[in-house]
């Protein structure tokens, strides 16, 4: 009985929980808030679109909660627990595992091949050379690079470039995906390719998607859609998206 | 004398590699930055650029004692070749009592030298490859 409470505790537990998050950045010209008293709840599987006016603090919030900065108040929680509670290490260790990254400049690394480029996660986190390879294989298939595998990435084009990041973000299949802009720097066709890849991850594996975007076509394919102005999100309709 | 000449020049040769590294490192904050988004401890970067400055002191250290040696060998040889090219005579009898360049490679000097460089070397990629590895993820890609 108390094990189903439990189990029941842990499904109510959202995948992301933040509350009170603020950011304030000091400039020569003073203090600058740019997230102020932010909260929010992202449950497991959940699509959501951050949209708003350039420069309001999107990529801010997104690289807060990819703890790749730090709040200046306020707390984060992945499934209860308070993740900037955490050391440098175990933050580190918490990004491999937990969290996929796609920008919208694919920031592969040059010196390396596409297969190379999606191993990489896994070589960090000390799985096999022979492993990794395997599971690179199959992912670039996924997202139709099979016969790009062994191309160094400045061979491939823009499109190309942008899969074999989504490819990398999910290698590990991490439960939360996070992407800036994803299809910001692609034409339209590609772009779709690129958000239907997503799509597909969050439909068959139940990936949690939280997309920093200005299409407003993506941002109501996403569904929830919460708008960032002046530094606290609210939740918009479709529609909400600013191009 | 001639050993703490030698140092000197290695230690101005570590700060080159100090230079070296620090602009790597600027030129690769973006990739720091995805390395550490996909996971990597400050430790890791810490360890690719302290192996990047080794491998480059190893070079450094291997080509240079090579260089030495073979140069040594042959100072006789080039110093030949000098006289022809420029019609000099580097060594007139009427100024200096020896008409070749004495040289001897002693391996106890060579082995020193070769140590103190390569300490150097190691000593130089230490701080340039912890400022690496501090570098904070979100400036990193912000500045792209």
């Amino acid at each position: 009985m108390s094990e189903d409470v439990s189990l029941q505790a842990v499904r109510e537990t959202p995948l992301v929980e933040i509350r009170g998050l603020a950011r304030s950045f000091e400039t020569g010209g003073g203090r600058v808030d740019v997230l102020s008293g932010l909260d929010l709840d992202i449950a497991e599987g959940d699509r959501v679109a951050i949209v708003g006016q350039s420069g309001v603090g999107k990529s801010t919030f997104l690289h807060i909660l990819g703890t790749l900065d730090h709040p200046t108040a306020g707390v984060v929680r992945f499934r209860g627990d308070d993740v900037f509670a955490r050391s440098r290490e175990s933050l580190s260790d918490l990004r491999g595992r937990f969290l996929g990254f796609v920008f919208q400049f694919h920031h592969l690394l040059p010196e390396f091949t596409a297969i190379e480029n999606v191993m990489m996660p896994g070589l960090i986190q000390g799985l096999s050379q022979d492993e990794m390879r395997t599971r690179a294989e199959t992912m670039l298939g996924d997202v139709g690079l099979s016969h790009r595998i062994e191309h160094a990435v400045g061979k491939l084009s823009g499109g190309e470039r942008q899969r074999v990041a989504v490819a990398r973000a999910l290698v590990l299949d991490p439960p939360l995906i996070l992407a800036d802009e994803p299809t910001g720097n692609l034409d339209p066709a590609t772009g779709d390719q690129v958000a239907e890849l997503l799509f597909e991850m969050n439909r068959t594996r139940g990936t949690t998607l939280v997309v920093v975007t200005h299409s407003k076509r993506m941002a109501d394919q996403l569904g929830r859609i919460l708008v960032l102005n002046e530094g606290r999100l609210q939740e918009g309709e479709a529609g909400s998206a600013v191009v | 004398m001639m050993f703490l000449l030698l140092t000197m020049i290695m230690v101005v040769a570590a700060f080159v590699i100090v230079a070296t590294l620090v602009m790597m490192i600027m030129e690769k904050s973006s990739d720091i930055a995805i390395l550490k988004a996909m996971g990597a401890e400050d430790a890791l970067i810490e360890r690719i650029f302290a192996l990047e400055g080794t491998l480059i002191g190893l070079a450094g250290t291997f080509l240079g004692v090579g260089a030495g040696i073979a140069v040594t060998g042959q100072l006789s040889w080039i110093q030949d070749i000098i006289e022809r090219v420029t019609g000099i005579d580097t060594l007139p009898a009427s100024v200096y009592q020896f008409s070749e360049l004495p040289s001897r490679v002693d391996p106890t000097q060579v082995a020193g030298v070769a140590a103190i460089a390569m300490i150097l070397s190691l000593g130089a990629t230490l701080l340039p490859s912890r400022q690496g590895a501090r570098i904070d993820p979100a400036a990193g890609l912000r500045h792209e």
